[in-house]
């Protein structure tokens, strides 16, 4: 199985995202509502791909990412980080924190199953 | 419109977050409305995460009104929070209008309506705002905290600022460190549980997350050092959020004497923001489900009653029942607990429901020229759900006329010796075991009676229930043309009747020159009332008891008829009882049917010092039912309160006699009317 992390204070939006990858068997998704329950999970189990929220109370993703990205375990884990139509300069923000890669809701099916085959194909060594 | 997800699967859970995020909207803006002079760097951050996240979610649903909305509304308040915090005062009235316009859409969508695109002139204005210049740099507080650097450098301006005013109000700093480990999430404690323990009593300024060295027992390699103004002690939050008290230490915090404060203090701590934390650990729920779970415990007990009836037939023939009939009363009180729980569900606080007023008030500030301050004082009263949203646009409306037309202009008041600005109060108490009352009190020029008198070319009345009546007559206005805002929305003759069809009262109290005070009763709860079945024209009907004052036997002899006069309508007879003379009515004819046979048994019903007695064929019995309005609460069906299932599946028409009596009363008066 392959352990997916999906953050966002949003249910329905977390909702959506497994919706969206319902098609890939081998996923097994852990709900994060917020950045420090993701930041949490992370110290206490490993996973294969996180799919992360950059707005967000208390602490935003892009604080997410550089706490995570400080820890050794975590540099090389897989982060697809969200982000808003009009939130352009958080995109640049995100990629130079150690995003692994970027999406921008609103976002189809296909387009986040490529993502998320992308980045879960080269961590595993396939192409 | 392009979506990504299929609507219909997320629809309900994106409806119940959306308004979530519409009260914290609505919240945030009324809370910067109050104290405009603050800095309110925390609600302009909760706004900008509401606004950002009903975009994100609406452009998911692909529902572009929203969208638009969200995205410019969030352009601006972005704006003001980059410069120092602070909102432009020309922006708040576009926000209020954006924030009513996405209101809009989601009931549109809520009800399978199309959901309009956003209007063009307020997306201008609001970019208009979002240009407009901000105010001047603000005083920044010069707050010394006992804080580790690493900590104590993270803190923004507006944190800062937080603490500095919750210092002010007597609260104290504290710093919570948690370690989560495997055994604390085991068993229950984890960085949510933590802070959800905390929210209820105290404000969280930050949590700041924090690598450190990994050991056995916690081998995450984590911490979570959390900055929390409290008045709890350090034991008290310790226990409160489940964490060991050496976990927990109190920071000392000094402000340099000649930093001048902000404003003025404004009282006891803003319990407003706590009382949003606390509402972690409430579920929204589908009202229409607990309805159905009240309709089933009817059934239960219909079912139980019908077991009594067995019981009793068994031990009419000799058998000892007494150990069942013990265990079918022990059964009752759970029964009737399960009951008054399910109904306590039901009850929404009237503060929330009346969130918005403070708002609206303020949009009526722009078009009617007139300075009025409005004040909500509802402590926690709670009422109905359904009661709070036939009640609110009732509110509305009062609010709208206390500033329309009680109100005067400035230099009226100035001339009266009054405060220019007018001061509208809003205010709750409840008068009995089942009835809340909500008054409006203004301090305008009252009402004129002679004037409205003579608009409505009827004579001056004597009292200010006649007053009333002549202005809840239907289609009674007081200006030549409606006004642009009292002329919208309800009138206040749907005022009455709402209050009617709840079973609740409206009263007036008018002090000529000083100002009005208008009272809605409204009962508590109008899911289940306690109502007579009776036949009429040999269909079934249902009435809430309490509008009724007395069964009577009709006895020709009693019944007078007075002289028909040339064009008049429907017979108008009387009936003496005890040495009084009542009109006498059959139902059928008061709903609009023609009566079939003989109704030798009449109902008499009292509303507002009126009184009528309506003919009906028998009596059924009592019942207590659960009522469910017939749809749209501004569809009225004259005479209809909703429906009712006695237990046999048929609907069951519940009667609003009240408001049936009401019309009468008005017809017979017209017809008396030279």
């Amino acid at each position: 199985m392959t352990e997916v992390l999906v953050v966002d204070d949003s249910k329905v939006m977390r909702d959506m995202v497994v919706a969206c990858l319902r098609a890939r068997e081998r996923l097994r998704f852990t709900h994060a509502a917020s950045g420090l329950e993701a930041i949490e999970r992370l110290s206490l189990a490993s996973f294969d791909l996180v799919v992360l929220d950059l707005n967000m109370p208390d602490i935003g993703g892009i604080e997410v990412l550089e706490f995570v990205r400080a820890q050794d375990k975590l540099r090389e884990l897989p982060i697809l980080v969200v982000t808003t139509r009009g939130d352009e300069a958080s995109r640049e923000r995100a990629l130079g924190a150690g995003a692994s890669s970027f999406m921008t809701k609103p976002f189809t099916p296909e387009g986040i199953l490529d993502q998320v085959d992308a980045l879960l194909g080269e961590s595993t060594g396939r192409s | 419109m392009t979506q990504s997800v299929d609507v219909q699967e997320f629809l309900q859970g994106f409806l119940g977050e959306a308004d979530e995020h519409l009260g914290r909207i609505t919240g945030n803006l009324a809370a910067i409305e109050r104290e405009p002079s603050h800095a309110h760097g925390r609600e302009l951050g909760e706004l900008l995460r509401s606004l950002h996240t009903l975009k994100g979610l609406a452009g998911m649903m692909g529902i572009d009104g929203i969208v638009d909305l969200a995205h410019a509304m969030e352009t601006l308040v972005r704006a003001a929070e980059r410069s120092h915090g602070r909102l432009p005062p020309r922006a708040l009235d576009p926000l209020v209008e954006g924030a009513g316009a996405i209101t809009q859409r989601i009931r549109a969508l809520a009800d399978g309506l199309a959901v309009p695109p956003a209007p063009e002139p307020l997306l201008a204005a609001l970019e208009r705002a979002a240009d407009a210049p901000s105010e001047g740099p603000e005083p920044r507080r010069a707050l010394q905290l006992d804080l580790d650097p690493s900590i104590a450098d993270k803190l923004t301006a507006s944190e800062r600022e937080e603490i500095g005013r919750a210092l002010e109000h007597g609260d104290a700093v504290v710093l919570v460190e948690f370690v989560p480990t495997p055994a604390k999430a085991e068993a229950g404690t984890t960085i949510t549980t933590v802070r959800a323990g905390i929210a209820p009593h105290g404000r969280i300024v930050r949590v700041l997350p924090r690598s450190r060295p990994r050991t056995e027992d916690a081998p995450g390699g984590l911490d979570f050092a959390l900055v929390v103004v409290t008045r709890l002690s350090v034991a008290e939050l310790a226990a409160a959020a489940r964490v060991d008290p050496s976990d927990v230490r109190r920071i000392g915090a000094t402000e340099p004497v000649d930093t001048p404060a902000l404003v003025e203090s404004v009282g006891p701590a803003d319990e407003g923001a706590f009382d949003r934390a606390s509402r972690k650990g409430v579920v929204r729920m589908d009202v229409a489900k607990l309805d159905a779970a009240l309709e089933h415990l009817s059934a239960i007990a219909l079912g139980r009653a019908r077991l009594r009836e067995e019981v009793q037939r068994l031990a009419a023939d000799g058998l000892d029942l007494r150990r069942l009939r013990a265990m079918l009363d022990d059964e009752a009180r759970p029964l009737r607990r399960m009951r008054e729980t399910l109904l306590g569900l039901r009850m929404v606080p009237l503060r929330e429901v009346l969130e918005p007023l403070p708002l609206i008030v303020r949009g009526l500030r722009n078009t009617t020229g007139k300075h009025v301050r409005l004040s909500v004082d509802v402590g926690t009263a709670e009422l109905d759900k359904t009661v709070a949203e036939r009640v609110f646009p009732a509110l509305v409306h009062i609010v709208r006329n206390a500033v329309d037309h009680g109100i005067e202009s400035p230099d009226v008041r100035a001339s009266r010796g009054k405060p220019p600005e007018g001061h509208v109060r809003v205010e709750a108490s409840s008068s009995s075991a089942a009835t809340l009352d909500i008054t409006i009190v203004d301090d305008g020029g009252g009402v004129d009676a002679a004037a409205v008198a003579r608009r409505a070319g009827k004579p001056v009345p004597s009292d200010d229930a006649g007053l009333l009546d002549i202005l809840t007559t239907p289609g009674f206005s007081s200006r030549d043309e409606t006004t642009t805002t009292s002329g919208r929305g309800i009138g206040l003759d749907i005022v009455r009747q709402t209050m009617d069809a709840l079973g609740g009262a409206l009263e007036l109290e008018n002090r000529p020159g000083q100002g009005t005070t208008m009272r809605l009763r409204a009962p508590l709860t109008v899911a289940i009332v306690d109502a007579f079945a009776f036949e009429a024209g040999r269909e079934r009907y249902l009435a809430p008891i309490g509008v009724v004052d007395a069964i009577v036997e009709v006895e020709p002899s009693a019944v007078v008829r007075p002289p028909r006069g040339p064009g008049e309508g429907q017979p108008i007879e009387l009936l003496h009882v005890r040495g009084d003379v009542i009109p006498l009515v059959s139902l059928r004819r008061a709903l609009g049917l023609a009566p079939t046979g003989d109704e030798p048994k009449a109902m008499i019903v009292r509303r507002a010092g009126h009184r009528f007695a309506f003919t009906i064929e028998r009596m059924l019995g009592r019942h207590e039912v659960l009522v469910r309005p017939l749809g749209d609460p501004l569809v009225r069906v004259p005479g209809v309160a909703g429906s009712a299932d006695l237990g046999d599946g048929r609907p069951t028409l519940v009667l609003d006699l009240a408001g049936l009596t009401g019309r009468l009363v008005e017809r017979t008066s017209a017809e008396v009317q030279p």
